[in-house]
């Protein structure tokens, strides 16, 4: 087992050197020109060529290369050429926001689809209904399900927000994890605690659609598997309740590549956080990324690509390494 | 299973209305905040360093420079001077301020707070700082009278001052207080010290940005407690929440072909602006090197469809190669559909691919009428790419003209009513606006002989650079866009100015009936 | 020992790894026997039938479509849906139907065209990296983890800064993030047969080892790359719809449905039929592809059991 978490870790440095190496030869070979982004369009030719010496522009490639790896071992981002606050101070704003929306879409993805998986492992109609609402719900696209759920959510039944964390009004905790609704709890404050429950709602939800309806897919398939096997015809014989069996077997042994399925598909959760986070105005890493774009701020395009990709490698490595803890089968792979 | 799963939804429900529902904004508490959109953060607070538009009215509202455009017009009226004279060789400007006038942090304005500020603005050197790198040198010779004397006579300085990128005043919080060693950069990311009818109280940037009343304001009050400028990138929501009553106005970027399908409680204001569309021709490259494959772009554009197509009666016709209200007497733009014509044109074209870009924005409009010329291109005989970019991207064309695209579609507004600022940004061979390098010696002599030269001279100079650039084909005027404000019809006292777009004034606004 | 999940299962359900046993026990209490019942060749037939038809006009569209996809009607633009324009016109004054039909075309195709690439590219890696094993194997997994790591969104940014936006471009960012999944679901499975006693025999027997990988162990590998691949064209589409939603997808004024629907959602309240029309052909391509994948996995399960 150590050795396997050793194997894994070693590997985890590996890819995120390479993560870093590529996603400098991708932003090096953009052809823009932020120095004269930042100091404006009347500025002298000397003013951008003083701004671009300062931000290092003007060096040769390798050179640039060489400091772009020391400063990011070293957890300098440098400076958004937009916000001009240092990229890791940005991150650090922006960040909670993010994980705490793709928490709670994790948490949904899960909920809808265990819960599709086991009703579909237990048979019935109602099942496939409900499989076949998550099928096309998971088939249009996601810009379009959050503008629908807005209109019918808020402008037609008024019963939930259309976009931010919180109400507007209310002031923030200062918290010690930024998590609004960690942050309230600690704090005592059911008004933000509510307020920031019914604002995440609707923005979950629509991240979630996607990925539950393939961790419901693998669940049922490898469950309806698993209650085939022998124990499980041993447990029947013995003359449990099949719901018994269903959840304390069934669900229990196919969890792995459920589990797996969830890892890889937080990856793919980044591209739905972009569209959802700029509908609902929901002011993360999606959010600031969509706007360092739209001023080609390499830096802290550089430094959320690198956060992200980092987040979703961790990921993966924590989901293999409580594979091969829940079953040592796989121990040696 | 369906038990567990009916109690959690019954849970849920429950906790939902108990909290966070959204009624329409009717009760008296929340008729004193004001909440408008913003589809994007500002860059910072911060005077001498934001140069971006949307974020104007942040700063407008907060801060007040020496002078200022009135309503709806370029007539230049003091702000925080009463009055000012320039001497007769237009060297020394004298500027009266207003008395009795406090900073947000309870200092009083005299001229040397004003001094300050100006030294501040050329000590942070950022984009606006070029208004006063003619500057000599500042006198404070009693506690309400400044004195600017400059190293020689420029023409727009009063526009200048006016600007809405002009000197502001910051107070000392900024300047001495928080000083810091970088002139109180980073103090004024986050907070500010102004003296204008509005404080800036929060700034969580993406979320929210809190403006609050200043009941010392020596103007007339505001009549909003609060303004809550609300970051919301996508324009769909924005106009949700404003057709649901929690937003008060949408003034950037609403699609110009929806406004006709608004509800009834929704009004539209469609005010003159400065805003122009233009298309940049890259006379760097084949095909548009050749001046005759230039002229035949004449005969592609057409501006009566731009307006009522993609612009859907929110702009009108170009006239002359400045903004109608910086100058006099222009000349009707020589555009004319004529495919036959076109397509002799390009038939002398050494190549016929060519690309066409466009700056991205929220409403889509620049797309638009790019897809519209591309079709009238291809008619004429090129084979069109459309290409989207980022308005960082289009500053580095200049250094890389022989991979840039051919044809680029922009718009651009002026940094002041004065025609000085608007040639020199876009047809001098290094304005910062000058996409495609255009180079044109008699233009530059001429721009910088206007400079000085007494107004009737100057005017003449500035139609003739104007000729010269109608005649050169590099630039085509596409049409002046209106500012388009959407507003719940509730909301009094709207009013903007062209100088200043996609800003309106929050201190005069009030709720119908409060 | 039914099938071993390995921690480098893919998304697709994994075949047993051994000689399948015959299920002799009571049915699942409930629908589980009828749920599973039945899916006999003739469903798979018949759900194939609507992909057939929508791959059939996807190759007809330029006979279908009544104008050409950049041609303008002369109706003028934001034409509701009428007896001439089935669809109604675009914002720029172009038939919809005309566009939705060659969107149709260049989606579908686009995605399968991505997805083979990535199929192909990724079996052989997570082949070679299966059976080769050692250091082989840990090199190529981990650069599969990555590519993995990769997030769409910025490498499709980069790709289309540096080479130009165009749909071509995007589909090249979005292979290069496709093709890992493939590689690890092949991986495992291949891992997993190379262990079963027939592969240890032919090895014994002497076969050489691209034959061993060809013919022996890449062939059990197929069915869950073929079930990932069909569920992952919806995927795909919608994957392009969301960077077409961000600027980064095919440019205008190309006719490809997720960027239609993404630059129309603009007039989504005054007149819906501009985004609305190519989304719901997203979701029909998405949802066909879908079912069918669905189905095509349920009987590779059922033939597993039979």
């Amino acid at each position: 087992m150590i050795d396997l978490i050793g194997k894994r870790l070693v590997a985890l440095v590996a890819v995120l050197f390479g993560l870093a190496v590529i996603v400098f030869v991708l932003q090096a070979v953009i052809p823009s020109d932020p120095a004269r982004a930042m100091v404006g369009a009347s500025a002298s030719p000397e003013a951008v060529a003083a701004k671009a010496h300062e931000l290092g522009y003007d060096k040769p490639l390798p050179e640039r290369f060489t400091d772009y790896l020391g400063r990011t071992a070293s957890g300098d981002l440098q400076s958004s050429l937009r916000t001009r606050n240092a990229v890791t101070e940005d991150l650090r704003t922006f960040a909670p926001a993010t994980l705490e929306l793709a928490l709670s879409a994790s948490v949904l993805a899960v909920m809808i689809g265990v819960g599709l998986a086991l009703l579909l492992a237990a048979g019935g109609r109602s099942a496939r209904v409900l499989r076949l609402v998550l099928v096309a719900g998971a088939s249009v696209p996601g810009f379009l399900v959050a503008l629908l759920a807005i209109l019918v959510f808020y402008s037609g039944l008024h019963i939930l927000p259309a976009g931010g964390r919180v109400t507007d009004t209310l002031v923030l905790p200062d918290g010690p994890t930024g998590m609004l609704l960690f942050d309230a709890l600690v704090a005592g404050d059911p008004g933000v605690f509510g307020s920031a429950l019914a604002h995440l709602i609707l923005p979950a939800f629509t991240l979630a659609l996607v990925p539950a309806l393939a961790i419901a897919r693998t669940l049922a398939t490898t469950l309806q598997q698993t209650m085939r096997e022998d124990y499980v015809r041993t447990a029947r014989a013995k003359g449990l309740r099949e719901r018994v069996i269903l959840l304390r077997h069934g669900l229990r042994n196919s969890a792995g590549p459920a589990l797996t399925m969830g890892g890889l598909q937080f990856g793919l959760l980044l591209a739905g956080i972009v569209v959802v986070e700029q509908i609902f105005s929901w002011p993360g890493l999606g959010l600031y990324l969509n706007q360092s774009i739209a001023f080609s701020d390499f830096p802290a395009i550089t430094g959320t690509t690198l956060l992200l990709g980092t987040a979703y490698v961790v990921v993966n490595f924590c989901v293999d390494v409580a594979q091969a803890a829940a079953d040592p089968r796989i121990r040696t792979v | 299973m369906t038990r567990w799963i009916s109690a959690v939804a019954v849970a849920v429900a429950v906790t939902l209305a108990g909290c966070g529902s959204t009624e329409k904004k009717s009760t008296s508490a929340t008729s004193d905040v004001l909440r408008i959109p913003y589809l994007a953060d500002m860059s910072v607070p911060d005077p001498d360093v934001f140069y971006d538009v949307e974020g104007n009215s942040v700063i407008l509202n907060q801060y007040e420079g020496l002078l200022k455009y009135a309503d709806n017009s370029t007539k230049i009226v003091g702000a925080l001077a009463d009055s000012w004279t320039v001497s007769p060789d237009r060297l020394t400007y004298t500027f009266k301020l207003h008395p009795g006038v406090k900073f947000h942090s309870g200092a009083p304005l005299t001229s040397k707070s004003v001094k300050a500020a100006f030294e501040r603005r050329l000590d942070v050197d950022n984009a606006p700082a070029y208004m006063l790198k003619p500057v000599k040198s500042m006198s404070t010779p009693d506690d309400l009278t400044f004195v600017v004397t400059l190293k020689s006579p420029v023409n727009p300085f009063e526009a200048y001052m006016a600007s809405s990128w002009g000197p502001k005043i910051i107070g000392p919080d900024a300047i001495k207080t928080h000083a810091g060693k970088d002139f109180g950069q980073k103090w004024l990311a986050t907070h500010g010290d102004g003296t204008g009818p509005y404080k800036l109280t929060g700034f969580e940037r993406g979320r929210q940005y809190t403006l609050t009343r200043n009941d010392d304001y020596w103007g007339t009050k505001a009549n909003f407690k609060t303004v809550l400028i609300k970051i919301t990138p996508d324009i769909g929501t924005q106009r949700l929440q404003l057709q649901n009553g929690d937003l008060d106005a949408v003034v950037k970027s609403f699609p110009a072909s929806e406004l006709e399908t608004l509800p009834d409680d929704v009004v539209v204001q469609k005010k003159d602006s400065n805003l122009r569309l233009l298309l940049y021709v890259n006379p760097n490259k084949a095909p548009f090197d050749d001046p005759a494959v230039r002229a035949g772009l004449r005969a592609t554009i057409d501006v009566d469809q731009y307006a009522a197509e993609a612009y859907a009666g929110t702009a009108t016709k170009s006239v002359g190669a400045y903004p109608e209200a910086l100058l006099a007497d222009q000349p009707t733009l020589p555009y004319k559909v004529d495919d036959a014509a076109a397509k002799a044109a390009a038939a002398r074209a050494s190549t016929k691919k060519i690309t066409l870009a466009y700056t991205a924005d929220e409403s889509g409009v620049q797309r638009r009428v790019g897809e519209l010329l591309q079709a009238k291109l291809k008619t004429a005989g090129y084979d069109v790419t459309l290409r989207e970019v980022q308005l960082p991207d289009t500053y580095g064309y200049v250094k890389h003209l022989k991979t840039a695209p051919d044809l680029m579609l922009q718009t651009n507004t002026p940094d002041a009513a004065h025609p000085d600022t608007w040639a020199r940004i876009v047809y001098y061979s290094t304005g910062g606006l000058n996409f495609f390098g255009y180079n044109d010696k008699q233009v530059d002599s001429k721009l910088d002989a206007a400079l000085d030269a007494p107004e009737a001279e100057a005017t003449k100079l500035y139609q003739e650079v104007g000729r010269r650039v109608i005649d050169s084909d590099a630039f085509f005027f596409l049409g002046n866009v209106k500012d388009v404000f959407v507003l719940r019809d509730d909301l009094e006292g709207v009013t903007s100015t062209p100088e200043y777009p996609w800003t309106i004034w929050y201190a005069p606004l009030k709720r119908a009936g409060t | 020992m039914s099938a071993v999940p390995t921690s480098n299962a893919g998304a697709a359900a994994t075949i047993p790894a051994v000689a399948p046993r015959l299920w002799r026990g009571r049915p699942l209490r409930g629908g589980g026997a009828a749920d599973r019942a039945e899916i006999g060749p003739g469903a798979v037939r018949a759900a194939v039938v609507p992909v057939a038809i929508l791959t059939a006009v996807a190759l007809a569209a330029p006979l279908l479509a009544p104008y050409g996809s950049l041609e303008t009607t002369g109706a003028g633009p934001f034409s509701a849906p009428n007896l001439h324009a089935l669809l109604g016109t675009d914002e720029i004054g172009r038939d919809v139907l005309s566009r939705v039909l060659y969107g149709i075309r260049t989606s579908w195709l686009a995605a399968l065209g991505v997805i083979a690439l990535g199929a192909v590219f990724g079996s052989l890696v997570g082949a070679i990296a299966g059976a080769a094993g050692g250091w082989i194997d840990t090199i190529l997994m981990r650069l599969t983890d990555l590519f993995l790591s990769l997030p769409a969104p910025v490498l499709a940014i980069a790709v289309v800064a540096s080479m130009g936006p165009s749909l071509t471009h995007t589909l090249i960012a979005l292979s290069i993030v496709w093709w890992p999944w493939y590689a690890r679901i092949v991986r495992g499975e291949v891992r997993a047969l190379a262990a079963r006693p027939h592969a240890e025999a032919a090895r014994l027997a002497g076969v050489s080892r691209m034959r061993l990988v060809l013919k022996h162990l890449l062939p059990g590998a197929v069915a869950p790359v073929v079930v990932t691949m069909s569920l992952d064209v919806g995927n795909l589409i919608l994957t392009l719809a969301a960077l077409s939603f961000i600027g980064l997808g095919a440019p205008a004024p190309a006719a490809e449905l997720g960027a239609m629907s993404a630059r129309g959602l603009d007039y989504l309240f005054g007149h819906p039929w501009v985004p609305l029309a190519p989304a719901f052909a997203v979701a029909l391509l998405a949802l066909a592809a879908n079912v069918v994948g669905d189905l095509i996995n349920r009987r590779i399960d059922e033939r597993t059991y039979r």
